[in-house]
């Protein structure tokens, strides 16, 4: 047992030492309809307040994580990242009485080839493979609500501040292009869709209406994160064929 | 790739990030979708906080609504002393329990000033006025409040909170103190609420612990503010008197014969008035909401005011726990006294042969000698429902009780609070809340 799981570390760890560290910077958008009906509720319940409370939609965050050539021939790679998202309605609206949102840490591991390599293999040579590629992964995140009134941090049940992690399944899939290199650094452009059913925080309606009367909060119903990537690669030794002069765009 | 191509090619990306978003952000709907909601007429029975607070939220929402109340006022168990001078209304001290919650929200929008309550207490037990340094050196005292303190944390049996004092064989000297704090401090007696009831609303209180107060005034003055298209659909001196919501339309009838029809209707009317069967319903209610309304215990209660010319007691205290007749009073350096009896006191106050306000005012005057003869001005109100709460064997009673009936009748009020709010202005909001949303939804489903 001890053997194989020292094989296991070796083999991870020599295929790390192979694999290109990658560095990405996010921005997304969320429709999650559960969690706006609780803003829309205390918009509903607020008559007169002047102005409306933004929902939660944006999402910024960065990821960090490597790059693993798996089979040249067929274009395929897989990427492990560890994500850390920041949202909160105030990144839509700075003033608001309540400032509520949620972190979130997710790990995530994506496999991506370009369309064509399903009928035929490629030749294009290097460390990321096919300019162009479409990218299909699955992960589980940790979200970390919070919420605060104006300006004091909000306590629900039992006199506890609000702290409710929770976990969350998702699959996603996306595109992407190497657009160019500065140095060792390949710069991608990449854009994504994930879905997490039944996406819920736990407590939040609590937390954001200040009560727990049932009825106030809908069923968890499916959610879905676009998000727009700026993905840096350090390219260890070889250079993609994109790369060399006169190597064109041919995927 | 040069310089000069990086930077276009970034300030592409750049731009393209930024308003992505924007785009999609305008897709959110943060209004209720007026397509897909409830457009009717609503008929909402009485103009307390509740009944008041549902009003504004459908006004805002496009739905025709109006109010029918009982008496000639606004606001219900909203005003301690309903019908007295503005000196009392300014007087009276109303309690904000929390700062998570949507009358915070809206005191605070109003810019209304509130205190956190402080200064100290007296307590009256063993035959003598005691400060809180000298009720502390007494065994008895620490181990009922630590009795007290247990209740919050009570998951037993379904046991009275008096029931659990006794197992614990606390001297009786403080039981008089203890029926204040665990009793009288929820609208009843020690006796008839339960220790579960206790625990259960202690540990799904969501409001946060912080108690704020403010005048009566204030309260009224936030609520004119903040509600003005809700005060003036009211119909007053409205009693209604039976509801017909065999058809397709709701039929409403009054105690002078007054008719009125509506699609929905919301009924905020106090539990004891529900219970007392003064409001009658075709078809009757069904036997489950009958019963929840037989277990869920609401009581008599006297609130006194009084005025002396100086107080008798040291600057800064706040409150004065008394014996086992009058229990607590509420008192001011400039000489105001508050007091509420409520529970199995006030049962006893009104079969004593006498005038209550003179019993109580007697009563004060054995705590504090003389003060009766200083008294400049005074008065008294009966409510015979005071706030709701949970006696033994309550069970799933609030649930039952604030659930609709063919998507017609809708229930609200502090009593219909199912998560430990009730008996309190905002659990009250909190349920017309709740009720407001279901009628928005009622026609979808
Ligand atoms: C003495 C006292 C002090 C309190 N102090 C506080 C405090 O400091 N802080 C706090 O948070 N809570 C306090 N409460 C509790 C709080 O006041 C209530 O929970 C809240 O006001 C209840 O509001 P409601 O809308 O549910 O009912 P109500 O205010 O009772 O409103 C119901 C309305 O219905 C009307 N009505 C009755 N029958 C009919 C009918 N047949 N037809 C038409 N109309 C009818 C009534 O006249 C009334 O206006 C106190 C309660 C009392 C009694």
């Amino acid at each position: 047992m001890k053997s194989i799981r020292l094989l296991c570390a070796t083999i991870l760890l020599s295929s790390l030492c192979a694999a290109q560290p990658v560095a990405q910077l996010e921005g997304g958008y969320w429709h999650f309809p559960s969690i706006d009906h609780i803003f829309r509720t205390y918009n509903l319940s607020h008559p007169w307040a002047d102005s409306e409370v933004a929902p939660i939609s944006m999402s910024s965050g960065f990821a960090l994580g490597w790059n693993q050539k798996v089979y040249a021939p067929r274009g395929i790679h897989a990427i492990g990242l560890v994500h850390y998202r920041y949202q909160s309605n105030t990144l839509q609206r700075s003033s608001s009485p309540i400032r509520a949102g949620f972190h979130q840490v997710c790990t995530e591991l994506l496999i991506r080839t370009h369309p064509r390599c399903f009928v035929k293999e490629v030749q294009q040579t290097g460390p990321l493979g096919t300019r162009w590629y479409i990218q299909l992964g699955a992960g589980y995140s940790w979200n970390l609500p919070f919420a605060s009134k104006y300006g004091e941090k909000v306590y629900v049940a039992n006199d506890q501040r609000y702290r409710a992690i929770s976990g969350q399944f998702h699959l996603s899939g996306g595109t992407g292009w190497h657009a160019f290199t500065i140095g060792p650094l390949a710069v991608t452009i990449e854009s994504t869709v994930s879905w997490y059913p039944k996406f819920t925080l736990e407590s939040f309606p609590t937390a954001v209406l200040g009560h727990n009367q049932p009825g106030l909060s809908e069923t968890n119903r499916n959610s879905f994160l676009w998000q727009g990537h700026i993905r840096f690669t350090y390219l260890k030794k070889s250079k993609n064929w994109w790369d060399t002069p006169r190597g064109g765009d041919k995927s | 790739m040069n310089r000069r191509t990086f930077l276009q090619q970034s300030g592409w990306l750049t731009t393209g990030a930024c308003l992505l978003p924007g785009l999609f952000q305008s897709c959110k709907k943060l209004e209720w979708d007026q397509d897909n909601t409830f457009q009717g007429e609503v008929i909402i029975v009485g103009a307390g906080i509740s009944g008041l607070y549902a009003a504004e939220m459908l006004l805002k929402q496009g739905v025709s609504v109006q109010i029918l109340e009982a008496s000639d006022y606004w606001g219900g168990r909203m005003r301690t002393l309903p019908n007295t001078t503005p000196l009392f209304q300014q007087a009276d001290r109303r309690t904000v329990y929390g700062q998570f919650s949507i009358l915070y929200d809206l005191l605070r929008h109003q810019s209304i000033e509130m205190q956190e309550k402080s200064g100290s207490q007296l307590y009256y037990f063993a035959g003598a006025l005691n400060t809180e340094a000298e009720a502390n050196q007494n065994i008895y005292f620490q181990e009922m409040l630590q009795a007290v303190e247990n209740l919050n944390a009570y998951n037993g049996g379904d046991i009275s909170a008096q029931a659990y004092f006794d197992s614990l064989g606390i001297s009786s000297n403080v039981e008089a103190t203890f029926n204040v704090l665990a009793g009288q401090a929820h609208g009843t007696s020690a006796d008839r609420i339960s220790a579960l009831g206790i625990g259960r609303q202690y540990q799904s209180w969501s409001a946060g612990k912080t108690e704020l107060t403010l005048s009566g005034n204030q309260l009224q003055a936030a609520i004119e503010q903040a509600l003005p298209n809700a005060l003036n659909r009211i119909r007053y001196n409205t009693a209604v008197s039976s509801i017909d919501y065999s058809g397709a339309k709701v039929s409403v009838q009054d105690q002078s014969g007054g008719t009125y029809s509506c699609d929905r209707i919301l009924l905020t009317a106090p539990l004891d008035v529900l219970k007392s069967g003064t409001i009658s319903f075709t078809p009757t209610l069904n036997s489950a909401k009958q019963t929840s309304l037989s277990r869920i215990g609401i009581d008599r209660s006297y609130c006194a005011m009084f005025k002396l010319q100086t107080a008798l007691w040291p600057s800064g205290t706040r409150r004065i726990i008394g014996n086992n007749i009058a229990q607590s009073f509420e008192v001011s350096d400039d000489g105001w006294v508050y007091c509420e009896v409520s529970g199995e006191q006030a049962d006893m106050i009104s079969s004593i042969f006498g005038d209550p306000l003179t019993i109580i005012q007697q009563q004060f005057d054995q705590f504090i000698p003389g003060a009766i003869s200083l008294i400049t001005d005074a008065a008294i109100h009966t409510w015979q429902g005071n706030r709701s709460y949970d006696p033994i064997g309550v069970g799933d009673a609030r649930q039952l009780l604030a659930s609709s009936v063919n998507q017609k009748l809708f229930f609200a009020g502090e009593a219909t609070h199912t998560g430990g709010h009730h008996g309190t202005l905002h659990g009250a909001m909190e349920t017309a809340l709740r009720a407001a949303t279901e009628i928005l939804t009622s026609s979808a489903s």
